[in-house]
């Protein structure tokens, strides 16, 4: 039978989840940063510059791909955390 | 980090927190979060016409997680939402171009500016007065449907003083007329959701976001629709305007991805946290709660233009 935690225990192992959530979550992040700011803001600010039409037409896909991508990673969190809270 | 495409100079760590603390409250609120992510752009030295089509890009990457997590728990009326798009996308094309008019003609900053404050201070006082009176009802006279919003109980313990309004407006019989199951209204004229959809458009498009501060009143307040029903609807709203608006304000050139992207990163997060808690909390408390954030928003802005000293 799976061990189950104290109810004193409990508020610390959220925290814990949540701070290791962060914690990896913060880690995607610095390397997103890394990715697309240093990659793709020279480029970017000279398609703003040079070709409006085609900056108007990649800012949605850029930001609604990155809402879709880190939702993805949040889920994925959320659904780890809860598989190691059932252990 | 210097951001090249709106010149402006600003901490990235300082804009995701930005970010996680206004996708926490718009979450919470039901609204992008434009009362506090505008005057926080704004004081961190971005000018003002990429203010309104950066934040318009930000937050509709914000509305996507937080739209996710309420069409889960039932929160969004889409037939709402879709015939609000018809009246949305002209609103928030006329603001668009009456930015460019004020790019053109005159002091952008100063003229965005104080419609911003103008705008955050009546929204915050009318809500104040509202949710005041709604939570000085007596027990028994909150529990009398009269004063229950879309008609029927929400379950939610969602009254409003001003039910009364929304009722005059369902009465208003102007062909042509439609239902909305979901939001527990019989008939309704379309013309009163188009004003309200076009009305929301054009605060989305001259002052950027989703103009949620304007929309989620009233939608509770004119058209009666159930407090956790507008919020979630709001949001799906928010998505059509902002998309659209990020696209005509990006020809424009007036939108800032870059700054945009990072600050979406802290939104991420916070959008999720914020939609959790409205399952907790009543809804007049929500509006009360909301009611100091437009106010600080003001502030902000008040403060800016006044020392003329950016953050960045």
């Amino acid at each position: 039978m799976p061990k189950r935690s104290s109810p004193d225990q409990r508020p610390i192992k959220i925290a814990f989840f949540l701070l290791l959530k962060l914690i990896i979550y913060a880690g995607f992040v610095v390397a997103y940063y890394f990715l697309v700011l240093l990659f793709l803001r020279d480029w970017l600010k000279q398609t703003f510059d040079a070709h409006r039409v085609i900056y108007a037409s990649i800012v949605l896909p850029l930001i609604i791909g990155q809402a879709i991508l880190l939702d993805a990673i949040i889920v994925g969190l959320r659904k780890l955390g809860a598989a190691r809270e059932k252990k | 980090m210097f951001f090249p495409i709106s010149g402006a100079h600003i901490n990235p760590v300082v804009l995701a927190a930005t970010g996680f603390f206004v996708g926490m409250l718009g979450g919470f609120f039901g609204v992008g979060g434009s009362f506090l992510a505008g005057p926080a752009l704004f004081f961190f030295g971005v000018p003002m016409n990429f203010v309104v089509g950066t934040d318009l890009a930000h937050i509709t990457g914000k509305s996507i997680t937080a739209t996710r997590e309420h069409s889960k728990l039932g929160h969004i009326d889409f037939k709402l939402g879709f015939l609000m798009m018809i009246g949305t996308i002209p609103g928030v094309e006329l603001g668009a171009q009456a930015i460019e008019y004020f790019k053109r003609h005159a002091n952008v900053d100063r003229v965005v500016a104080i419609a911003f404050i103008g705008v955050l201070v009546s929204v915050a006082v009318f809500m104040a007065w509202e949710s005041w009176r709604t939570l000085r009802l007596s027990k028994r006279e909150r529990s009398a449907k009269s004063n229950a919003i879309g008609g029927q109980r929400s379950g939610k313990g969602d009254v409003s003083a001003l039910a009364g309004f929304a009722k005059r407006i369902h009465i208003l019989e102007l062909a042509p007329m439609v239902g909305l199951p979901k939001s527990g209204i019989k008939r309704i004229s379309l013309w009163a959701i188009l004003v309200v959809a076009f009305i929301g458009g054009v605060f989305s498009g001259f002052l950027g976001g989703g103009a949620g501060y304007i929309r989620m009143p009233a939608l509770v307040y004119l058209l009666g629709i159930p407090t956790h029903l507008a919020v979630g609807t709001d949001l799906f709203e928010v998505i059509i305007s902002g998309g659209y608006g990020t696209v005509t304000h990006a020809l424009k050139g007036n939108v800032d991805i870059l700054i945009a992207l990072v600050m979406h990163t802290g939104g991420v997060i916070g959008a999720q946290l914020g939609a959790v808690l409205t399952n907790y909390i009543k809804g007049p408390r929500i509006r009360l709660a909301f009611v100091p954030l437009p106010l600080a928003g003001a502030a902000l802005i008040l403060y800016t233009l006044i020392t003329g000293r950016h953050m960045g």
